[in-house]
């Protein structure tokens, strides 16, 4: 056990800050909480009748844009996690302090993370926060071995466009045409088979890439086994990657499971391979965090 | 504990394709690039390889590329052209690769006329062909780079395929996946040395007339390792190559696997560093 000096955590603090709020969503949702002037507001709302639509980003309930929001909210993860293996320390500065408290209570936004967004981490970090827990994480070796890899297997969930493509436009098809290919997974030929008529390679390589994912995360579990806090952050965190209420991706990943004999021939590495199906992994990742919240660090 | 030598990962953008980039903190000249193979991924190819690499006070002093590129779609000798095109970029012009993905702290700790002195390309089954063609690129269009090279190949696809089938079926298990997008697959093509029109008996040709040159001592891999259990590829002595050392228990797909109870892979490439 060996913990880093302050300015080792600032300093990685600051790289995550760089790496994952200072760019894309996560930064405009970020900009909308701290530098939008008031007056600019009321302005454009006079100019511009339709602006009152867009009250989401300020005050209303409402919503408008959840990506942005859940990448905000995918930022506090991934520093919640940070602090829990001992890459950043368990205190910010005063004025950081402040701004993740502002940022994760402000209306809309409390609204997601507590109704909409599935992962529990923000709220354990922003109740860390307020509470002025001095907790220190120690952290050791395999602490930042694990985190490394989290990094990893997020940027393939999140940042490969197969994936995406996948997660997107097949798991949303009303029409259920890919979990009718996977059904159907023995015939070979255009005629037999009415998906291959319109199916494209980018959705089929999403689906190869993600069931890869599914073996990356099922190996960071297992390498996690000794960090029980940090392998239900992890669990955590990515749940949000298999929740998709209104979409497909239960059906075809519990499809999936069916098809494991065909998939790899070490078909028992399937995460949730010894589940049955996907619906029982999930209950079995929530009954852990619940484990962790009442009585872990997390409490 | 291990504090961090290198900066979280960067993305650079090639061919829209995201290669991913550790820059070390410390830098001597040094860059590690690793090319996955067939249908690979610069994460997960190489699983935890990054892990214990970003932990080893051995690479303190290395910048890590992760290189990403079409290895379905597109034949070899056109991802070599681009590896090639990002290799010079890597070496012509560090700086703007820094600025062009991230970290400013690291720009000005850098001096201006910042070049490497030293690119080790460490590639997995058709990464080493896709490496072999960049080297061939550069030598042809006198890129300096190239003569800083070293290669270290993991079971490398450099003999073909044995069987390519079964190549296929190893990385696309479902039958219909298979059919359906096996006909797209050129690089397949590329493997299956039983055709007169493999690309690889050209580039044997190629790579032999380059060894012949005194200085050309980059194109002989410095360690070529061998996956105990190998059904996908041959094993054969390629050129001057030094003969594949097998890593024991291991087959294609895990021989470039290390884990923190699995090292010999991870150790292969350090030994052959040193």
């Amino acid at each position: 056990m060996n913990n880093l000096s302050q300015s080792e955590y600032n300093e990685n603090l600051n790289e995550l800050i760089s790496r994952y709020l200072v760019k894309g969503a996560a930064w405009t949702a970020y900009q909308n909480i701290h530098y939008s002037k008031p007056f600019r507001y009321h302005n454009l709302r006079t100019r511009d009748r339709s602006f009152n639509k867009r009250r989401g980003y300020r005050g209303s309930n409402l919503v408008i844009y959840p990506s942005r929001t859940k990448e905000l909210l995918d930022f506090y993860s991934v520093l919640q996690i940070a602090y829990l293996a001992g890459f950043i320390g368990h205190t910010f500065s005063k004025d950081f302090t402040n701004r993740v408290i502002i940022t994760l209570n402000t209306s809309y936004i409390k609204v997601h993370r507590l109704e909409r967004y599935q992962s529990l981490l923000p709220t354990h970090l922003v109740t860390r926060l307020e509470n002025g827990d001095n907790t220190t994480v120690e952290s050791d070796d395999q602490s930042f071995f694990l985190f490394y890899q989290f990094l990893d297997i997020k940027a393939l969930l999140e940042e490969d466009d197969e994936i995406q493509y996948f997660l997107t436009k097949v798991c949303n098809d009303s029409s259920g045409a890919f979990e009718l290919l996977l059904s159907n997974d023995q015939v070979n030929s255009m005629n037999e088979n009415p998906y291959l008529i319109k199916a494209d390679t980018t959705a089929m390589n999403g689906y190869l890439r993600y069931i890869d994912f599914i073996e990356q995360f099922f190996l960071l579990l297992t390498a996690a086994r000794d960090k029980p806090e940090l392998e239900a952050a992890f669990a955590n965190y990515f749940i949000t990657g298999f929740y998709r209420p209104k979409g497909r991706l239960q059906n075809i990943l519990d499809r999936t499971v069916m098809l494991s004999e065909q998939l790899r021939s070490s078909k028992d590495d399937l995460l949730f391979g010894g589940f049955g199906s996907i619906a029982r992994y999930l209950a079995y990742i929530d009954q852990q965090m619940q484990t962790y919240t009442t009585s872990g660090i997390f409490a | 504990m291990a504090t961090p030598f290198h900066h979280a990962d960067c993305i650079l953008d090639r061919q829209g394709r995201k290669t991913y980039v550790h820059w070390t903190k410390t830098p001597n000249h040094k860059a590690l690039i690793f090319i996955h193979g067939f249908r690979g991924h610069p994460i997960t190819t190489w699983s935890e390889f990054k892990p214990l690499l970003l932990q080893d006070p051995f690479y303190w002093d290395y910048d890590l590329f992760f290189y990403n590129y079409d290895s379905q779609f597109t034949v070899a000798q056109t991802s070599g052209y681009f590896l090639e095109k990002l290799l010079d970029e890597i070496y012509e012009t560090p700086l703007a690769l820094i600025k062009e993905s991230g970290p400013r702290n690291e720009l000005e700790r850098r001096k201006k006329d910042f070049k490497y002195q030293k690119i080790t390309l460490v590639a997995h089954s058709l990464g080493a062909v896709v490496s072999r063609e960049a080297q061939l690129q550069a030598a042809k269009h006198n890129h300096k780079w190239v003569e800083l090279s070293s290669l270290i190949f993991y079971a490398p696809a450099h003999n073909g395929a044995r069987d390519v089938d079964n190549f296929s079926r190893l990385y696309m298990p479902i039958p219909i996946f298979r059919w359906f997008l096996k006909s797209k697959m050129v690089t397949l093509d590329d493997l299956d040395m039983t055709k007169t029109t493999c690309r690889l008996h050209q580039l044997i040709k190629e790579v032999e007339q380059l060894q012949v040159g005194k200085t050309t001592h980059y194109s002989i891999a410095k360690h070529v390792a061998a996956a105990h259990h190998e059904y996908v590829v041959n094993n054969a002595n390629f050129l001057k190559d030094p003969s594949a050392v097998p890593i024991p228990s291991t087959d294609h797909k895990s021989v470039c696997k290390p884990n923190p109870d699995f090292l010999p892979p991870f150790n292969t490439l350090k030994s052959a560093l040193i």
